[in-house]
């Protein structure tokens, strides 16, 4: 963490190591819910948040497909990886997408809240979003894609360095 | 005779109740955060959770956040956490 800011926050009689960093890896919607849960309750105990999300977990936060500018691979992959928190599927024993349709119904009944309603706690909260730059460069993808939410595409230096002192979470 | 509850609100006085019953975790916690949000140092959040989660969730809460937990009690599946914000 920046000297300064780790000053800053000592000065206000915050604890600066008081953080939580999630790398956000999976593209799942059962891993999606475990990272939101953990953010927003993190958050709610006084902690700070940032996920940062990378490869499959681009997904989470994607707006929009766009296929203008990118090449013949990075087209497919587009096509192929789920637009948002509402497309994803499970990690394991999916069935063909029948299980994510399953799986929102057992939410509902057991009255879990949805991944929206999760993620809108969460940044109610005050998690903060980042996207990987490389990820990003790889498949192609513009902020404009991402949701608004998204505060900046960073690197893993920039991300790895924030988390210093503080828990950080690969999932 | 007054009923058992009324004596406790009479006496703990919350300033504010958030009914937290039917939602699961981590929605009660998140929320409750909000909740305290709206009060003043000193003043008093009653809480109602069923989420068996709930139990050890607010206990916990505080003692993360240095909100006191001035009371809890447990009945018919129903926690009820008297929270007074620091």
């Amino acid at each position: 963490m920046p000297q300064e800011k780790e000053r800053t926050l000592q000065i206000e009689g915050l604890d600066p190591h008081n953080k939580l960093r999630i790398i956000c890896f999976s593209g799942d919607m059962d891993k999606a819910f475990a990272v939101l849960t953990l953010a927003g309750t993190a958050a709610s105990l006084g902690m700070d948040v940032a996920i940062f999300f990378t490869f499959w977990g681009l997904s989470l936060i994607k707006k929009k497909r766009k296929f203008k500018g990118k090449n013949f691979i990075q087209k497919m992959m587009e096509m192929m990886m789920p637009k948002g928190l509402n497309s994803l599927g499970l990690s394991k024993m999916n069935m063909a997408g029948l299980a994510p349709a399953m799986m929102k119904v057992l939410m509902k009944k057991t009255g879990s809240p949805t991944l929206d309603e999760l993620f809108q706690a969460a940044k109610e909260s005050g998690v903060k979003f980042y996207a990987c730059s490389t990820s990003c460069s790889i498949l192609g993808i513009d902020k404009d894609q991402l949701i608004d939410e998204v505060q900046e595409i960073v690197g893993a230096a920039t991300f790895i360095s924030e988390a210093k002192g503080g828990i950080c979470l690969f999932i | 005779m007054e009923s058992r509850e009324k004596i406790e609100r009479d006496v703990l006085k919350p300033d504010l109740e958030f009914d937290a019953r039917g939602m699961r975790c981590p929605m009660p916690v998140i929320k409750a955060r909000k909740y305290l949000d709206q009060l003043s140092s000193g003043q008093i959040l009653l809480i109602l959770a069923d989420d068996p989660g709930a139990k050890k969730d607010f206990p916990a809460f505080c003692s993360q956040t240095g909100h006191e937990l001035i009371a809890s009690q447990e009945g018919s599946g129903v926690f009820k956490f008297y929270i007074r914000k620091r």
